[in-house]
């Protein structure tokens, strides 16, 4: 069974959960659902590109990295309870682009815009990190039940350790593609194991909104 | 493939960002586990607190209680016997003394009712079903609003919940007498296992929502919390006359 099929099958169960629960998600949720959507149909057009047409399917993912930045990026920023943070994290998307554009420019956009992946990566760690510190620790609500909580680790663990691989994803192309055919599959397993935590969240908060409305009405 | 440094740099480091993690999530599920023991702690310790202040509330009821009855109850006793020696002894004062010592008789069943109803031992001894019924007696004198009380056999509760739940029956009514201008007071009490006391009026009713937020609600407060402490439910529905009112429904049931 060809790799996509485990891709798809992690974002499909999210999409699923979100859209089941759709009306229960608040906005940054919905902005997480949003970027499953947008995952899901590149991964697929990339894999068809690259097997059917035979193409460089670079592009679609460099285009695929601005907005991973901005849909969780924004969603974290709106998870997010201190004011300043978010100005100071909204900035730093704003430079993030800056530097996808100065990368594609230099580099045209059949290259891979590594350095604006780990930025972003990077990025992405540190928000949800700080969404994590503002949002559940100080609230002494079991941790374990909070839908930020799931949501902030499967961020944290997909970025934070795909950062090594990716700050050399470049060079092992260039340099040695066997070898970078064999590292990406840390990539791979991150890549399933991230949306299921990320249904996990969907669900929490679907289920806590559903108990609210049933109290109430 | 091990043995080329590029891979082991970054497996290395891929094995670092994860154990990194993991002591980040271990550390946040411990301390969060500890503060969400020490909240639940005193919780527990407010809900003790609260108890003690009930139990102390009731003890300090049940001696103002034996006060009434055994003093001043005493004294209103020898009061009625003197005036009776008194209009024996000078037939001629009876008719003047008449109204004096209807008086003092009222007052005699008015003190042995107050008594009774500040006593919680009093619900232990005769059951709920009989105390609340006394108490929509001591209503119906007051010719208020018409009370209709139906109920069902004992329920089935613990001796707290039982006064928790006679001192909210007499909460609620005297709200009912204070302020909601009602014709007909609707009381049915489920027993058995299936303790459910329901008082329905047909009075201007209020906004509940507003009156709990404005800082007037201590009343309506102190229900909610005497049910929280006695493991009771309890839910108002109310509307004001202006927004259509429906008079006021006041649930209390056991939880299950």
């Amino acid at each position: 069974m060809p790799l996509l099929f485990y891709f798809l099958a992690g974002k499909l169960f999210a999409l699923i959960v979100g859209g089941y629960y759709f009306k229960c998600l608040t906005r940054p949720y919905r902005l997480v659902l949003y970027l499953i959507g947008i995952a899901a149909i590149s991964e697929s057009y990339g894999y068809y590109i690259m097997k059917n047409l035979h193409e460089h399917n670079i592009w679609l993912f460099n285009f695929y990295l601005v907005a991973e930045a901005w849909l969780m990026g924004m969603a974290a920023v709106q998870l997010l309870v201190v004011p300043w943070l978010k100005k100071v994290f909204l900035m730093l998307l704003v430079i993030g682009s800056i530097i996808w554009v100065l990368n594609v420019v230099r580099n045209s956009i059949y290259v891979f815009a590594s350095l604006s992946m780990v930025y972003g990566l990077i990025l992405l760690t540190v928000m949800y990190l700080a969404v994590l510190f503002t949002n559940s620790v100080f609230k002494n609500k079991n941790i374990l039940v909070q839908p930020v909580f799931w949501l902030a680790i499967s961020t944290i663990l997909y970025c934070a350790c795909d950062i090594p691989y990716m700050v050399l994803h470049n060079y092992l192309i260039t340099n040695a593609p066997v070898l970078s055919a064999k590292l990406i599959s840390i990539n791979d397993v991150l890549d399933i194991v991230r949306y299921p935590l990320v249904a996990i969240s969907f669900i929490l908060l679907g289920r806590q909104k559903q108990r609210v409305l049933n109290a109430a009405g | 493939m091990f043995s080329n440094p590029i891979v082991l740099t970054v497996l290395v480091a891929t094995l670092m960002m994860l154990l990194l993690i993991a002591v980040v999530i271990i550390t946040m599920v411990l301390s969060n586990r500890r503060n969400v023991q020490q909240e639940v702690k005193m919780a527990q310790m407010h809900l003790d607190h609260e108890k003690g202040l009930r139990l102390l509330q009731d003890e300090v009821m049940a001696e103002v209680a034996r006060e009434l009855h055994d003093n001043i109850g005493q004294r209103l006793t020898f009061m009625k016997l003197q005036l009776q020696q008194q209009k024996a002894v000078n037939p001629a004062s009876a008719v003047s003394l008449l109204p004096v010592s209807d008086m003092v008789v009222e007052t005699i069943e008015e003190v042995r009712v107050l008594g009774r109803s500040l006593n919680s031992d009093v619900i232990e001894k005769n059951g709920l079903v009989y105390t609340l019924e006394k108490e929509v007696e001591r209503m119906r004198t007051l010719n208020k609003f018409e009370v209709h009380w139906e109920h069902d056999k004992e329920p089935e509760l613990i001796k707290d919940q039982k006064v928790i739940v006679f001192r909210i029956f007499q909460e609620t009514l005297n709200n009912l007498l204070k302020y909601a201008e009602a014709k007909n007071v609707y009381i049915s009490m489920g027993g058995g296992s299936n303790f459910k006391l329901v008082m329905k009026d047909d009075g201007k009713g209020f906004d509940v929502e507003q009156v709990m937020s404005s800082g007037k609600g201590a009343g309506l407060k102190n229900i909610l919390k005497r049910a929280e402490l006695g493991k009771l439910k309890c839910s108002i529905d109310s509307a004001p006359s202006a927004q259509g009112g429906k008079g006021t429904t006041f649930t209390l049931e056991k939880i299950v």
